[in-house]
């Protein structure tokens, strides 16, 4: 606390010591050129006295910025800070556990839970007055852009995230990749002998019945999956009518796609990457392939809130998402780095090695409500 | 001086027990109030919500639902599972019963015990535990597909057949309960003549059993085919990956499609069209128990002759054997089996076994956590409030026999006999947005969640403690009072030993469900508020299979053996 005085003092006095002359001479000028008898000297004293009042102001405001800026420096993160996210329950743990080696002092809880679902709070919290978590992670960014126009982030860039391409600092810093994930293709190894080699593969007869995929209805990387296919030129809805004819299942989201494509009871599927090396990983007999029209890129955007209570400690938890100690963890958790020449997980090639599409974010801004109920039309009608 | 003295003191007694009877009776009224509040408001904003379009009264969403092609489909869906699923119920639990009742099938204590246990299970577990016995990677699947070599499984359970197969197996011992007592008073001297007048066992139930028995198999049927329509938990364990959907799975689906901007409205529609329904088949219960009483049933204290089963008995003791296969072992084998698999997707050996998905559900995962010590919290919290509601107004309703009673009756009856699902979203609607005077909303709360276990299951703790109120005939009290007792001595002494047992069981009748209950917890809870239903349900859909089976399992195994302690408890009273 008396630290934080002095330098608060110590600000203050440079601060008005450096505005002082330039405050005097400047009330003097028109004073002085205009006759005395036109100007009373009472009104010149009380401009210059407003003029006085003026700068003091401005310079309060400017030392209670310096102040919470060094605060900052000065300060260690603490307190708690909550995150909403859709990230598997147990790479979040062990995140945070390694977070809080660099800053032991914040205690962050960890909601988790499916996108659908986070959404769901977040939009009743935010009717009821406040959304109660500092920071949010999930694979929706069009929900993220949606609460952009609201300006409900905070602006920040990172400290260590200049080297990300600038793409990755999604709408003007205010929400950031941290890892990769992409949309690639999975089997199981006892039901297949003749794996696909592509998205278009899945449109083979000999494959009838036997692949599952991910709802766009419920799933963030489902819906910007359908969102981009639907107007790439070769694909389009034409695309998802063949495969719907050629009797293609769709589970609620990745979880369910995973572990039914471990169990045996979808043959093939389309799924988030490091969930088919997960379960492989454990034993089961699934095998990935990054099929050759590519793999698609989902965009899974952190960021802070602007209502957050602790800036302070919000901040550190971005700062640590660059860090060495946070981009080695994600490679060991499955994940593809952020940044370049961090090896990439076993079994995973190089990003320049294989075919990387982005979403279609003008197609999918523009058509939210289309893909949704043309998806809703093919795979989601009701049976008898 | 003496005798002054004893006027004096039991002026005083007289005092403090109208005091302590008005205190119950202001008590009473302050509940009745907040039942009001509690009960009838939410109803209240369900129709409004239903019968409101851009916030003017109009019959708009109704149009909009009439409209819907996928309305009538989740109608009839409804009505075809819940009518063949409970036919398919009541036989095989009239049949039991009968067995059990009238005929001299052996190990009679050890079938009764057994074949109770499919109700006790809840239904959403149960559904699971067929999904890893019969699923398209289910144990029953998988061993066919090795033996016959094809890549096909044999049996479908993702279907109607399948909600209707796991319905019945799950409802049959409503029948089987309510059919019990009724054939054990039934006057045997009728299969008697029967079958001295040469009639096969068969033409014996078909012309003189079942028709006797009408009244109480018709009722039997028409509660279980309400419990069926009302069920969430089976038609979305089982139906919703079939992309087959009944009035409560549409109506929870509808509540979650946000992008709609009418959905609960449209949600609040569709409930209306439920409980028309549900009240169309009360209605008919209450007629059908109205001409219940058969002179030729009521109780004659002869023992009853026993049917001599003969060579029919193998027959007999095989099907009970498969009931208790298919209903008992099986499922919970399938679910114990998959809790302890290590990896799935590859055979059941001996490397492949594990405990760790128990350690891991309990100390790994964050929400299950939270999911056991909030519905440990939520269902002794809401038991406890329903206890000591009960005790009051079963005291007004019982021994003050206050006006209105019946009135108040059927009000605490009203949320557990309509659909759960509507119930839900009725709170919803009531409560989503602040409350007046403290400016808080208690949606997204636990306390949403606790005001529908309370409101839900009011009834069953009323039901057991008024019971116990009327058993306990006044004249004891009176005579206590007479040989001196002031009123609490009369009932702390009398009425309380008297009635401790069944305070004790409607505690438990209320904690049970509440424990392991869905069908509510699914629609009213938020993230950092799960229950243990709502875990086990979302794990499942997330495809956390090995998670869901250990944690599960473990549920069963709580709900089983609190029922077998309420069962010791109260000398088999209560519990089953």
């Amino acid at each position: 606390m008396k630290n934080k005085l002095l330098i608060a003092l110590t600000i203050l006095m440079v601060v008005l010591a450096a505005c002082t002359p330039k405050e005097v001479a400047k009330p003097e000028e028109p004073a002085v050129e205009q006759p005395a008898v036109e100007q009373p000297v009472e009104e010149v004293v009380e401009k210059v006295e407003e003029v006085v009042e003026e700068v003091v102001e401005k310079v309060e405001e400017v030392v209670e910025e310096v102040i919470e800026e060094v605060e900052e420096i000065v300060e260690p993160a603490s307190g708690t800070i909550t995150l909403y996210t859709s990230e598997p329950e147990g790479k979040v743990a062990e995140m945070v556990a390694d977070f809080n080696k660099l800053y032991p002092d914040v205690t962050v809880d960890v909601f988790r839970s499916g996108s659908g679902e986070v959404i769901a709070k977040i939009q009743a919290e935010k009717e009821a007055g406040e959304i109660q978590a500092d920071l949010i992670w999930f694979a929706d960014i069009d929900f993220f852009d949606k609460l952009a126009d609201e300006d409900l982030f905070l602006v920040y860039r990172p400290a260590g995230s200049d080297v990300v391409d600038e793409m990755f600092h999604y709408n003007g810093d205010r929400y950031q990749e941290v890892r990769f994930i992409f949309n690639i293709i999975a089997y199981n190894t006892t039901l297949v002998k003749t794996p696909p080699t592509s998205w278009k593969d899945l449109l083979d007869p000999q494959y009838a019945g036997m692949v599952g995929m991910p709802s766009a209805l419920y799933s963030g990387a489902a819906f910007n999956h359908v969102g981009t296919f639907a107007n790439m030129p070769g694909f389009g809805w034409e695309y998802y009518e063949a495969l719907n004819d050629n009797g293609v299942v769709v589970e609620r989201a990745n979880g369910g796609v995973q572990a039914k494509v471990a169990s045996g009871e979808f043959a093939i599927v389309q799924v988030v990457d490091f969930m088919a090396r997960d379960v492989k990983n454990e034993g089961s007999p699934v095998e990935h392939i990054w099929p050759e029209e590519g793999a698609l890129l989902i965009p899974t955007p952190i960021g802070i809130l602007s209502s957050t209570k602790n800036p302070n400690a919000a901040k550190a938890f971005m700062d640590y998402m660059f860090t060495d100690s946070a981009q080695k963890l994600f490679v060991k958790q499955g994940y593809v780095s952020v940044i370049d020449g961090v090896e990439p997980p076993a079994g995973v090639p190089d990003m320049a090695d294989f075919k990387v599409l982005m979403p279609d974010f003008e197609y999918i801004a523009a058509n939210r409500d289309l893909i949704r109920s043309e998806f809703e039309r093919l795979f989601g009608a009701p049976v008898e | 001086m003496d005798v002054g003295m004893k006027t004096a003191t039991s002026k005083k007694q007289v005092d403090r027990s109208r005091l302590i009877q008005s205190t119950i009776f202001f008590l009473g009224i302050i509940i009745f109030v907040l039942l009001l509040a509690l009960i009838i408001f939410p109803s209240w904003t369900l129709i409004k919500t239903s019968l409101t379009a851009n916030k003017q009264f109009s019959f708009q969403n109704y149009g909009e639902l009439l409209s819907d092609s996928s309305t009538y489909l989740a109608l009839k869906n409804t009505l075809f599972v819940s009518s063949l699923g409970s036919i398919g119920a009541t036989i095989i639990g009239v049949l039991v019963a009968w067995l059990l009742a009238r005929t001299d099938i052996p190990y009679k204590r050890f079938w009764q015990t057994l074949l109770i246990v499919p109700y006790l299970i809840p239904p959403f577990i149960g559904a699971i535990a067929w999904v890893y016995l019969v699923g398209p990677v289910g144990y029953i699947n998988k061993l066919w597909i090795a033996i016959s070599g094809t890549i096909r499984p044999l049996i479908k359970i993702y279907s109607k057949w399948g909600i209707i197969f796991v319905m019945a197996f799950y409802s049959y011992p409503i029948a089987y309960m309510m059919t019990l007592g009724p054939l054990r008073q039934m006057n045997p001297s009728l299969e008697e003549a029967a079958r001295i007048s040469g009639a096969s066992i068969g033409r014996t139930l078909r012309d003189i059993v079942i028709p006797l028995m009408i009244p109480s198999i018709g009722g039997a049927f028409l509660l279980i085919f309400m419990s069926m329509m009302a069920n969430f938990g089976i038609p979305a364990v089982i139906g919703m990956p079939a992309r087959y959907y009944v009035m409560t799975t549409k109506i929870f689906l509808t509540i979650l499609n946000y992008d709609k901007a009418n959905n609960l409205a449209l949600a609040a529609g569709l409930s209306m069209l439920l409980v028309v329904i549900a009240t169309i088949m009360m209605s008919l219960q209450r007629l059908l128990q109205k001409g219940k009483s058969f002179s030729i049933i009521s109780g004659k204290s002869s023992q009853p002759q026993l049917v001599a089963l003969g060579k029919w008995k193998p027959l007999a003791v095989t099907f009970l054997s498969i009931m208790v296969i298919g209903t008992v072992i099986a499922p919970l084998t399938a679910i114990f089996l998959t809790s302890i698999t290590r990896v799935i997707g590859i055979p059941l050996t001996a490397d492949n076994l594990t405990l760790n998905n128990y350690i891991q559900v309990v100390v790994g995962v964050a929400k299950v956590k939270r999911a056991i010590r909030n519905s440990l919290l939520m269902a002794a919290g809401s038991a406890t409030v329903i206890v000591i509601i009960s005790l009051i107004l079963s005291y007004l309703l019982v021994r003050v026999r206050v006006k209105g009673s019946q009135l108040i009756e059927t009000i605490t009856l009203l949320p557990y006999a309509i659909p759960g699902t509507v119930v839900a979203l009725a709170l919803i609607l009531a409560f989503l947005k602040p409350l007046p005077l403290i400016g808080i909303s208690i949606y997204n709360t636990i306390w949403i969640i606790v005001i529908g276990y309370i409101t839900r299951f009011l009834t069953l703790g009323i039901r057991s403690i008024s019971a116990a109120f009327e058993q306990v005939h006044v004249s004891l009290e009176e005579a206590a009072r007479m040989s001196g007792a002031n009123f609490i001595t009369a009932f702390k002494d009398i009425v309380i030993p008297l009635i401790k047992t069944n305070v004790f069981a409607g505690w438990f009748m209320a904690f049970i469900p509440a424990l392991t209950e869905l069908t509510l917890s699914i629609l009213l809870f938020s993230v950092g508020n799960e229950t243990l239903g709502t875990v086990v349900f979302g794990l499942h859909q997330e495809g956390k299979v090995l998670m869901t089976a250990a944690l599960a399992f473990m549920v069963t195994l709580i709900v089983l053996t609190l029922n077998f302690i309420t069962n010791k408890v109260t000398k088999n009273q209560m519990g089953f």
